[in-house]
Protein backbone atom coordinates (compact mmCIF):
# COMPACT_ATOMS: atom_id res chain seq x y z
CA UNK A 1 0.00 0.00 0.00
CA UNK A 2 1.32 3.56 -0.81
CA UNK A 3 -0.32 6.98 -1.58
CA UNK A 4 -1.09 7.31 -5.19
CA UNK A 5 -2.24 9.75 -7.47
CA UNK A 6 -6.28 8.38 -8.33
CA UNK A 7 -6.37 10.95 -10.83
CA UNK A 8 -3.81 9.77 -12.93
CA UNK A 9 -5.03 6.13 -12.80
CA UNK A 10 -8.44 6.86 -13.46
CA UNK A 11 -7.02 9.06 -16.86
CA UNK A 12 -5.29 5.99 -17.68
CA UNK A 13 -7.82 3.41 -17.40
CA UNK A 14 -10.93 5.47 -19.16
CA UNK A 15 -8.09 6.07 -22.03
CA UNK A 16 -7.01 2.33 -21.97
CA UNK A 17 -11.29 1.49 -22.15
CA UNK A 18 -11.49 4.30 -25.11
CA UNK A 19 -9.06 2.70 -26.90
CA UNK A 20 -10.05 -0.69 -26.52
CA UNK A 21 -13.95 0.41 -27.63
CA UNK A 22 -12.70 2.33 -30.58
CA UNK A 23 -10.58 -1.02 -31.77
CA UNK A 24 -14.20 -2.53 -31.55
CA UNK A 25 -15.50 0.32 -33.71
CA UNK A 26 -13.11 -0.49 -36.79
CA UNK A 27 -13.16 -3.69 -36.87
CA UNK A 28 -10.83 -5.84 -38.25
CA UNK A 29 -8.25 -5.55 -39.00
CA UNK A 30 -7.97 -1.71 -38.75
CA UNK A 31 -9.17 -2.28 -34.86
CA UNK A 32 -5.90 -4.29 -33.89
CA UNK A 33 -4.10 -0.94 -33.97
CA UNK A 34 -6.09 0.79 -31.20
CA UNK A 35 -6.15 -2.67 -28.83
CA UNK A 36 -2.19 -3.12 -29.57
CA UNK A 37 -1.37 0.47 -28.62
CA UNK A 38 -4.04 -0.27 -25.35
CA UNK A 39 -1.75 -3.42 -24.33
CA UNK A 40 1.22 -1.62 -25.47
CA UNK A 41 0.97 1.15 -23.03
CA UNK A 42 -0.64 -1.42 -20.32
CA UNK A 43 2.52 -3.94 -20.41
CA UNK A 44 5.40 -1.84 -21.19
CA UNK A 45 4.11 1.31 -19.33
CA UNK A 46 4.17 -1.46 -16.15
CA UNK A 47 8.03 -1.98 -16.52
CA UNK A 48 9.12 1.51 -18.11
CA UNK A 49 7.80 4.65 -16.89
CA UNK A 50 8.23 6.79 -19.82
CA UNK A 51 5.85 4.43 -21.85
CA UNK A 52 3.15 5.17 -19.30
CA UNK A 53 2.02 8.06 -21.67
CA UNK A 54 -1.45 9.11 -19.93
CA UNK A 55 0.06 9.11 -16.65
CA UNK A 56 2.77 11.02 -17.77
CA UNK A 57 0.33 13.64 -19.83
CA UNK A 58 -1.64 14.09 -16.02
CA UNK A 59 1.20 14.52 -14.21
CA UNK A 60 3.22 16.98 -16.84
CA UNK A 61 0.70 18.81 -18.61
CA UNK A 62 -3.07 17.78 -17.60
CA UNK A 63 -2.46 18.37 -13.58
CA UNK A 64 -0.03 21.41 -13.56
CA UNK A 65 -2.33 23.13 -15.98
CA UNK A 66 -5.50 22.53 -13.84
CA UNK A 67 -7.56 20.66 -16.13
CA UNK A 68 -7.25 17.75 -13.96
CA UNK A 69 -7.70 18.11 -10.25
CA UNK A 70 -4.81 15.51 -7.93
CA UNK A 71 -6.25 13.70 -5.47
CA UNK A 72 -4.08 11.32 -3.64
CA UNK A 73 -5.39 8.05 -1.79
CA UNK A 74 -3.78 5.21 -0.14
CA UNK A 75 -4.57 1.85 -2.45
CA UNK A 76 -3.29 -1.56 -2.89
CA UNK A 77 -1.40 -0.84 -6.17
CA UNK A 78 0.47 -4.34 -5.88
CA UNK A 79 -2.30 -6.40 -7.12
CA UNK A 80 -3.12 -4.05 -9.64
CA UNK A 81 0.13 -3.95 -11.22
CA UNK A 82 -0.47 -7.90 -11.56
CA UNK A 83 -3.50 -6.79 -12.92
CA UNK A 84 -2.25 -4.37 -15.47
CA UNK A 85 0.37 -7.05 -16.77
CA UNK A 86 -2.15 -9.73 -17.59
CA UNK A 87 -4.71 -7.06 -19.16
CA UNK A 88 -1.81 -5.72 -21.47
CA UNK A 89 -0.80 -9.36 -22.50
CA UNK A 90 -4.26 -10.37 -23.10
CA UNK A 91 -4.84 -7.06 -24.99
CA UNK A 92 -1.78 -7.58 -27.49
CA UNK A 93 -2.87 -11.31 -27.76
CA UNK A 94 -6.49 -9.92 -28.72
CA UNK A 95 -4.63 -7.64 -31.47
CA UNK A 96 -2.91 -9.77 -32.88
CA UNK A 97 -5.68 -12.00 -33.34
CA UNK A 98 -7.85 -9.50 -34.70
CA UNK A 99 -4.84 -8.28 -36.95
CA UNK A 100 -4.82 -12.13 -38.38
CA UNK A 101 -8.29 -12.90 -38.32
CA UNK A 102 -8.38 -15.53 -36.46
CA UNK A 103 -10.80 -16.07 -33.37
CA UNK A 104 -11.74 -12.50 -33.69
CA UNK A 105 -14.73 -13.04 -31.77
CA UNK A 106 -13.07 -14.79 -28.99
CA UNK A 107 -10.39 -11.88 -29.02
CA UNK A 108 -12.91 -9.25 -28.68
CA UNK A 109 -14.53 -11.46 -25.62
CA UNK A 110 -11.64 -11.21 -24.00
CA UNK A 111 -10.76 -7.88 -24.79
CA UNK A 112 -14.03 -6.83 -23.98
CA UNK A 113 -14.09 -8.29 -20.37
CA UNK A 114 -10.73 -6.95 -19.59
CA UNK A 115 -12.21 -3.25 -20.39
CA UNK A 116 -15.19 -3.90 -18.27
CA UNK A 117 -12.62 -4.60 -15.33
CA UNK A 118 -10.90 -1.89 -16.32
CA UNK A 119 -14.05 0.85 -16.55
CA UNK A 120 -15.31 -0.91 -12.82
CA UNK A 121 -11.85 0.31 -11.54
CA UNK A 122 -12.01 3.57 -13.01
CA UNK A 123 -15.62 4.49 -12.19
CA UNK A 124 -16.38 2.39 -8.57
CA UNK A 125 -12.98 1.55 -7.64
CA UNK A 126 -13.34 -1.71 -7.63
CA UNK A 127 -10.16 -4.00 -8.24
CA UNK A 128 -11.58 -7.51 -9.48
CA UNK A 129 -8.23 -8.78 -9.33
CA UNK A 130 -8.03 -7.32 -5.65
CA UNK A 131 -11.19 -8.97 -4.94
CA UNK A 132 -10.46 -12.42 -5.84
CA UNK A 133 -6.85 -12.16 -4.61
CA UNK A 134 -8.83 -11.52 -1.11
CA UNK A 135 -11.44 -13.79 -1.26
CA UNK A 136 -8.84 -16.93 -2.10
CA UNK A 137 -6.76 -15.48 1.30
CA UNK A 138 -10.00 -16.04 3.01
CA UNK A 139 -10.22 -19.25 1.75
CA UNK A 140 -7.18 -19.59 2.67
CA UNK A 141 -4.90 -19.95 -0.09
CA UNK A 142 -1.44 -18.04 0.29
CA UNK A 143 0.01 -15.42 -1.95
CA UNK A 144 3.38 -14.15 -0.25
CA UNK B 1 -16.31 6.54 -41.51
CA UNK B 2 -20.03 5.35 -40.53
CA UNK B 3 -19.98 3.79 -37.34
CA UNK B 4 -20.85 0.20 -37.30
CA UNK B 5 -24.31 0.12 -35.58
CA UNK B 6 -24.45 -3.52 -34.21
CA UNK B 7 -20.91 -2.96 -32.61
CA UNK B 8 -22.62 0.46 -31.02
CA UNK B 9 -25.48 -1.52 -29.90
CA UNK B 10 -22.95 -4.53 -28.39
CA UNK B 11 -20.99 -1.73 -26.36
CA UNK B 12 -24.06 0.31 -25.25
CA UNK B 13 -25.69 -3.11 -24.23
CA UNK B 14 -22.61 -4.13 -22.44
CA UNK B 15 -22.15 -0.93 -20.63
CA UNK B 16 -25.95 -1.00 -19.48
CA UNK B 17 -25.74 -4.93 -18.15
CA UNK B 18 -22.29 -3.69 -16.53
CA UNK B 19 -24.13 -0.36 -14.60
CA UNK B 20 -27.21 -1.99 -13.44
CA UNK B 21 -24.85 -5.16 -12.32
CA UNK B 22 -22.81 -2.49 -10.38
CA UNK B 23 -26.27 -0.82 -9.09
CA UNK B 24 -27.56 -4.21 -8.09
CA UNK B 25 -24.56 -5.03 -5.88
CA UNK B 26 -24.69 -1.89 -4.38
CA UNK B 27 -27.94 -1.86 -3.16
CA UNK B 28 -27.76 -5.38 -1.71
CA UNK B 29 -24.73 -4.70 -0.04
CA UNK B 30 -26.19 -1.63 1.48
CA UNK B 31 -29.42 -3.70 2.50
CA UNK B 32 -26.81 -6.10 4.02
CA UNK B 33 -25.30 -3.83 6.12
CA UNK B 34 -28.31 -2.14 7.56
CA UNK B 35 -29.51 -5.33 8.68
CA UNK B 36 -26.23 -5.80 10.16
CA UNK B 37 -26.43 -2.32 11.91
CA UNK B 38 -29.83 -2.90 12.92
CA UNK B 39 -29.99 -6.07 14.50
CA UNK B 40 -25.79 -4.72 16.25
CA UNK B 41 -22.84 -6.25 16.87
CA UNK B 42 -22.94 -10.40 17.14
CA UNK B 43 -21.03 -10.63 20.28
CA UNK B 44 -21.50 -14.14 20.38
CA UNK B 45 -19.69 -15.22 17.07
CA UNK B 46 -16.66 -13.16 18.35
CA UNK B 47 -16.24 -14.76 21.70
CA UNK B 48 -16.37 -11.54 23.30
CA UNK B 49 -18.59 -9.56 25.90
CA UNK B 50 -18.73 -5.06 25.72
CA UNK B 51 -16.68 -3.87 28.14
CA UNK B 52 -17.55 -0.42 28.46
CA UNK B 53 -15.30 0.81 25.75
CA UNK B 54 -15.19 1.76 22.28
CA UNK B 55 -14.11 -0.97 19.63
CA UNK B 56 -12.67 -1.38 16.77
CA UNK B 57 -12.86 -5.02 14.96
CA UNK B 58 -10.09 -5.44 12.54
CA UNK B 59 -10.42 -8.50 9.65
CA UNK B 60 -7.53 -9.87 8.21
CA UNK B 61 -5.77 -12.72 7.07
CA UNK B 62 -1.94 -14.15 7.78
CA UNK B 63 -1.08 -13.04 3.86
CA UNK B 64 -3.30 -10.03 3.42
CA UNK B 65 -0.30 -7.20 2.81
CA UNK B 66 -2.48 -4.51 3.22
CA UNK B 67 -3.87 -5.47 6.51
CA UNK B 68 -0.05 -5.70 8.15
CA UNK B 69 1.40 -2.75 6.14
CA UNK B 70 -1.40 -0.58 5.89
CA UNK B 71 -4.51 -1.08 8.15
CA UNK B 72 -3.32 -2.42 11.57
CA UNK B 73 -0.39 0.86 11.38
CA UNK B 74 -3.55 3.06 11.18
CA UNK B 75 -5.21 1.33 13.68
CA UNK B 76 -2.52 1.85 15.92
CA UNK B 77 -2.48 5.90 14.88
CA UNK B 78 -5.71 6.20 15.96
CA UNK B 79 -5.01 4.12 19.55
CA UNK B 80 -2.34 6.62 20.44
CA UNK B 81 -4.09 9.68 19.29
CA UNK B 82 -7.02 8.54 21.42
CA UNK B 83 -6.11 6.41 24.09
CA UNK B 84 -4.96 2.29 23.96
CA UNK B 85 -6.94 2.38 26.79
CA UNK B 86 -9.56 3.78 25.25
CA UNK B 87 -10.11 1.79 22.24
CA UNK B 88 -10.76 -1.44 22.18
CA UNK B 89 -8.87 -3.45 19.23
CA UNK B 90 -10.57 -7.14 18.68
CA UNK B 91 -8.44 -8.92 15.27
CA UNK B 92 -10.05 -11.38 13.73
CA UNK B 93 -8.57 -13.85 11.16
CA UNK B 94 -11.40 -14.26 8.38
CA UNK B 95 -9.48 -17.69 6.92
CA UNK B 96 -9.87 -19.33 10.22
CA UNK B 97 -12.74 -17.30 11.48
CA UNK B 98 -15.16 -17.38 8.33
CA UNK B 99 -17.99 -17.08 10.69
CA UNK B 100 -17.39 -13.78 12.05
CA UNK B 101 -16.70 -12.30 8.50
CA UNK B 102 -20.11 -13.41 7.53
CA UNK B 103 -21.98 -12.26 10.85
CA UNK B 104 -20.49 -8.94 10.02
CA UNK B 105 -20.85 -9.02 6.50
CA UNK B 106 -17.13 -8.71 5.90
CA UNK B 107 -16.47 -9.22 2.27
CA UNK B 108 -13.11 -8.53 2.15
CA UNK B 109 -9.65 -7.59 4.23
CA UNK B 110 -8.65 -5.51 4.92
CA UNK B 111 -12.26 -4.38 6.93
CA UNK B 112 -12.68 -2.63 10.25
CA UNK B 113 -15.96 -2.48 11.99
CA UNK B 114 -16.42 0.25 14.71
CA UNK B 115 -18.82 -0.44 17.57
CA UNK B 116 -19.68 2.08 20.25
CA UNK B 117 -18.83 2.26 24.04
CA UNK B 118 -22.29 0.82 24.42
CA UNK B 119 -21.33 -2.31 22.38
CA UNK B 120 -25.12 -2.86 21.50
CA UNK B 121 -24.79 -0.69 18.12
CA UNK B 122 -22.48 -0.53 14.81
CA UNK B 123 -21.60 3.08 14.27
CA UNK B 124 -19.38 1.47 10.85
CA UNK B 125 -18.41 -1.30 8.68
CA UNK B 126 -15.35 -0.56 6.12
CA UNK B 127 -14.95 -3.16 3.75
CA UNK B 128 -11.47 -2.08 2.48
CA UNK B 129 -8.62 -0.56 3.95
CA UNK B 130 -10.28 2.65 6.20
CA UNK B 131 -7.56 5.59 7.22
CA UNK B 132 -6.76 6.81 9.80
CA UNK B 133 -8.08 10.30 9.53
CA UNK B 134 -12.07 7.93 9.00
CA UNK B 135 -11.33 5.61 11.81
CA UNK B 136 -10.85 8.47 14.15
CA UNK B 137 -13.65 10.34 12.61
CA UNK B 138 -15.86 7.03 13.27
CA UNK B 139 -14.44 6.81 16.69
CA UNK B 140 -15.47 10.21 17.84
CA UNK B 141 -18.98 9.26 16.56
CA UNK B 142 -19.21 6.18 18.78
CA UNK B 143 -17.97 7.66 21.97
Amino acid sequence: MGIYDVTARKAHQWTMVLLVVLGFFLGEPRGALPLALAGAIMLLGRFWWPADLVRQFVWRVAEPAGWLARVEREEDHATRRVARVLGGLVWLLGAALVLTGLATVAAWVLAGLIAVMVALDASVDFCALCFVVARLDRLGFKFT
Amino acid sequence: MSLPIERVAIVIVVALVVLAAVVLARSLNARRVSQIKQTGPDWKSLGAQPDGRRTVIAFSTPSCAACHQAQAPAIDHVRQQLGHDAVRLIKVDAARQPHVARAFGVLTVPSTVVIKASGNEIVALNQGFAPSARLAEQLQQAG
